[in-house]
C-alpha cells in the first residue's frame, strides 16, 4: 500500500505538461454513505499526466438506500512551449488550461445480503467548462454538459474499503468561444470536438481506502475507455488521493464505524 | 420526496439547456475594432492562415515552410499595399511587385518616388516556392539564401527596411514610416493583434512586412501537380528526367531540355537553386558588379543571384537589368548568345569557351511550353495576397 501511495504521489509530482486538454474525467464518486441520515464529505487532490486539481465529493442519504450526491472538480495546468516554427526568433509561450465541472446525482443502493458489500446505481448530470489560454492571451473556452449512469460495487471492511464502478457518460459540448488564431493544431482539435459535439464516454473507476476513523484515506483511479481520446484533446485518466469522513446527522452520538450494512440486513 | 422532485426538475432544466446543439463562436477582432477596420479595409472577419503547406516533392527534399504569424502577415498585407509608406505617397511595395505579374514589374527598371529610376529589375516575389522556406530564417542562418540580385540582405525584414529607406524606391526614414503608420487609425487594432499592444515601431513594421513576404510563394502550378504526382507514385523519391504523366509531350520535351541544361543552376524542383549566385554570360565586361560590388571579391564581380524560375512566363522583362523583353530572347541568349566573362558559371563554359546550346526551333518551343507549366494561378489570384485597401 505504501509503495502504491508512493508511486501515485511521485506520479502526481513528476508529471509535466505539454498539451492542451478540453475535457478530463472527474473521479468516480463511489458511495460512502450507507445509513439514512449520513453525510459524506470527501476532498481529493488530483492529477492526470498533465493536470492537477482538487475535487470535493459529497453525498447525503435522506431515506434508507437512497442518496444524493454532489461532485465538484477544478483542474488546472500550465506549460511553457518554445515555438520553433515561428519566424524569425522562436518565442517561448506560456500556455495554461483550467476546467471545472459541477454535477449532481441520485443513487439507489442495494445492500448485498450476508456481506459487507453494496451495489449501487447512480444517475446524474452536470455542467462544466474548460478554459485554455495560449500565447498572447488567446483563449479557447468550451462549455459542456454531461449525463451519466454509474453502476458501482463497494465493499466495506474493518481496516479498508474497496470499490469499483463503471460510468457511462453522455458528454455534450453545447457552446464555446475560441480565439481564431490559437495554434493550428488546437484549432483543428476543437473543430473535431465541435463537429462531433456528442460523446459517449465509458469510464471505469477503482478506489481503495484505508480507515483511520473518523477519516478514511482513499486512492482513486479513473480510466477513460474511449478509444483515441487525444484526437479530441480529452484526458483519459484521473488519479487522486482523497480524505473522506462520514457524519451521522441523525445519530450524532453514534460512532462513524457504524456503517455496517450487513448487521442491519441480518436483523431483518 | 419533494427534494427528489426538485432535483429531477434541475436535471430537466440542464437537459433543456444543453440539448440544442450550438456552434462554437470563433472570434478575432472585437466588434469596435472590426467596424473601424472595415471603414478602410476589406479584411475578412476571421483572418486566413498564412503558413504554407508545401507538397511532397518540395518538402520531401527538406524545403520546410516555417509557421507564419497570421496576425503579423495580415498587418503586413495592409502595409505592403499602403502608399502612405512612401515620401510622396504614390508608391507602395505593390507598385513594383504586382500580384498579377507574379509580384514583379513589367518595366525593366521600376520607377520609385518622384519617378526616380532605380538600377535593377524588380525581383518577382512569386519566383520562389515559399519565401521563408527558400531564404531560410535566422534559425538556419549560414545556410540561408540571401536576398536581392547582389545578395546584400540576409533577412526579409532587413530587405524591406532597406527598400523603404532607398531614395529611389520609397525614400522614407524609419521615423517617417512610423509617423505615416501612426496617422492611420486602423493600424492600431492590427498592431495590437500582431504584437499584443498598439505600439507602432519601425522594427514592428518591418517584421510584419517580412511575415507577409515570407508567407508568399508559389507551389501550386501545373508543374507542381505533375511533380507531386510523380513523387507519390515513386517509392524512392522522384526522377525529374522521367516523363511526367500530367504534362504534354511538348512540355515533357521542354522539361528534359531544362533538366539537362539549366537545372544545374536553377534546380530541378524549383525549390532552392543549386547555385546561390553565378554569372550567365550576359556581357563580357560588367558595369553593375552584383555580389562582387558588395563583397569586393574579384571572383564575385559581375555575379548575380540565381533566380528560381516559378511564374517566369509572367515576370518579363528578364535578368537583373531587365534587358530581355521576352522568354524567347532569354532562350536565344542561352542558345547562342552566352559571352565569356571571367566569372562565367562553369556549367556554361568549356575552358575559356562559352557553351552554345544551339536549340532548334522545336526545342525553343518546347522550353517555352515547359515554362508555361510553372505559372501558378492559385497564388496569383490568392486573395490573401491582394490589395485590402478600399
Ligand atoms: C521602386 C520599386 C520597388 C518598390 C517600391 C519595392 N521594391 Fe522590392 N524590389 C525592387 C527591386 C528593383 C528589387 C531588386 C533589387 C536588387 O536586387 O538590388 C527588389 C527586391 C525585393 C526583394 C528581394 C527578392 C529576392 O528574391 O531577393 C523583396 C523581398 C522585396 N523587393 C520586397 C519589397 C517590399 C516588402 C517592398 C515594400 C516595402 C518593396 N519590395 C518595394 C523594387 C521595388
Ligand atoms: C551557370 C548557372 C546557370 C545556368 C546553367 C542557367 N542559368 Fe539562367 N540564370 C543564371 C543567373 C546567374 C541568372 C541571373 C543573371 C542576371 O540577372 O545577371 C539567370 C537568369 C535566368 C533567367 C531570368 C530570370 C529573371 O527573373 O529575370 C531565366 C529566364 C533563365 N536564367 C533561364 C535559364 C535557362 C532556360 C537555362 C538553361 C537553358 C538557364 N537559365 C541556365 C544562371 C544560370
Amino acid at each position: 500500500m505504501k509503495k502504491f501511495l508512493f508511486l501515485l504521489l511521485s506520479h502526481l509530482i513528476l508529471v509535466s505538461c505539454s498539451q492542451h486538454y478540453y475535457y478530463a474525467p472527474n473521479t468516480l464518486h463511489l458511495p460512502a454513505v450507507s445509513q439514512k441520515g449520513q453525510i459524506s464529505i470527501e476532498a481529493s487532490l488530483n492529477g492526470s499526466s498533465q493536470i492537477r486539481g482538487t475535487e470535493v465529493r459529497s453525498a447525503w442519504m435522506p431515506a434508507q438506500n437512497v442518496s444524493v450526491m454532489a461532485n465538484l472538480m477544478y483542474l488546472s495546468g500550465s506549460f511553457e512551449q518554445t515555438n520553433f516554427f515561428v519566424f524569425p526568433t522562436p518565442p517561448t509561450e506560456l500556455h495554461t488550461g483550467s476546467g471545472h465541472l459541477l454535477e449532481l446525482g441520485l443513487s439507489k443502493h442495494f445492500p448485498l445480503s450476508n456481506t459487507n458489500s453494496v451495489f449501487s446505481i447512480t444517475s446524474g448530470a452536470g455542467l462544466g467548462r474548460s478554459i485554455n489560454t495560449f500565447d498572447k492571451q488567446r483563449k479557447a473556452e468550451l462549455n459542456f454538459s454531461r449525463y451519466f449512469v454509474q453502476p458501482a460495487f463497494m465493499s466495506y471492511g474493518k481496516m479498508a474499503n474497496v470499490g469499483v464502478g463503471f460510468r457511462f457518460s453522455y458528454l455534450n459540448f453545447y457552446g464555446g468561444t475560441i480565439d481564431y488564431t490559437i495554434n493550428e493544431s488546437d484549432l483543428y482539435t476543437i473543430k473535431n470536438i465541435e463537429q462531433k459535439a456528442h460523446f459517449l464516454l465509458p469510464d471505469v473507476g477503482f478506489t481503495a481506502g484505508v480507515r483511520f476513523d473518523p477519516i478514511e484515506i482513499r486512492c482513486n483511479i479513473t480510466l477513460g475507455l474511449m478509444p483515441q481520446p487525444y484526437q479530441f484533446g480529452f484526458s483519459n485518466h484521473n488519479l487522486s488521493i482523497s480524505a473522506l469522513t462520514v457524519l451521522d446527522a441523525e445519530q450524532s452520538n453514534k460512532k462513524y464505524t457504524k456503517r455496517k450494512i450487513s448487521k442491519k440486513k441480518k436483523r431483518k | 420526496m419533494k427534494k427528489l422532485l426538485a432535483l429531477s426538475g434541475f436535471f430537466a432544466t440542464l437537459l433543456f439547456a444543453s440539448s440544442c446543439k450550438e456552434e462554437f463562436d470563433y472570434v478575432y477582432y472585437t466588434p469596435e475594432d472590426y467596424s473601424l477596420i472595415s471603414q478602410h479595409l476589406n479584411l475578412p472577419e476571421l483572418p486566413p492562415k498564412y503558413t504554407a503547406q508545401l507538397p511532397m516533392h518540395l518538402s520531401g527534399t527538406g524545403l520546410f515552410a516555417p509557421e507564419i504569424s497570421t496576425e503579423e502577415a495580415t498587418l503586413g498585407r495592409v502595409l505592403f499595399y499602403d502608399k502612405n509608406l512612401s515620401s510622396d505617397k504614390t508608391i507602395n511595395c505593390a507598385s513594383c511587385h504586382k500580384q498579377e505579374l507574379g509580384f514583379a514589374d513589367n518595366k525593366a527598371v521600376s520607377p520609385g518616388v518622384e519617378s526616380r529610376a532605380g538600377q535593377r529589375n524588380a525581383i518577382a516575389l512569386s519566383s520562389v516556392a515559399n519565401f521563408a522556406a527558400y531564404y531560410g530564417t535566422d534559425l538556419n542562418g549560414s545556410g540561408a539564401i540571401p536576398f536581392f540580385w547582389d545578395n546584400r540582405a540576409n533577412t526579409a525584414s532587413q530587405q524591406n527596411l532597406e527598400t523603404m529607406a532607398n531614395p529611389v524606391e520609397m525614400n522614407m526614414k524609419p521615423h517617417e514610416i512610423k509617423a505615416a503608420v501612426e496617422a492611420q487609425a486602423y493600424y492600431k487594432p492590427l498592431f495590437k493583434k500582431a504584437f499584443g499592444n498598439e505600439e507602432i515601431t519601425a522594427q514592428r513594421i518591418s517584421q510584419a512586412l517580412a511575415s507577409f513576404v515570407n508567407a508568399m510563394g508559389s507551389y501550386q502550378s501545373r508543374f507542381d501537380a505533375a511533380a507531386n504526382a510523380a513523387f507519390n507514385n515513386n517509392q524512392f523519391g522522384i526522377d525529374y528526367h522521367q516523363q511526367f504523366l500530367n504534362l504534354s509531350t511538348l512540355e515533357n520535351r521542354g522539361k528534359a531540355l531544362y533538366m539537362a541544361n539549366c537545372a544545374s543552376c536553377h534546380s530541378q524542383n524549383f525549390g532552392r537553386p543549386m547555385k546561390v549566385y553565378s554569372n550567365n554570360g550576359l556581357d563580357e565586361t560588367t558595369v553593375d558588379q552584383g555580389v562582387g560590388g558588395i563583397t569586393g571579391f574579384a571572383s564575385q564581380k559581375g555575379v548575380f543571384k540565381v533566380p528560381t524560375l516559378r511564374n517566369i512566363a509572367l515576370t518579363a522583362p528578364y535578368m537583373h537589368d531587365g534587358r530581355f523583353k521576352t522568354l524567347s530572347e532569354v532562350i536565344d541568349h542561352y542558345s547562342t548568345g552566352i559571352k565569356f566573362h571571367p566569372n562565367l558559371g562553369e556549367e556554361l563554359r568549356q575552358g575559356n569557351q562559352p557553351i552554345k546550346m544551339q536549340f532548334s526551333s522545336e526545342d525553343k518551343e518546347a522550353l517555352l511550353a515547359f515554362f508555361n507549366t510553372l505559372t501558378d494561378d492559385v497564388f496569383l489570384q490568392d486573395e490573401r495576397f491582394s490589395d485590402p485597401h478600399k
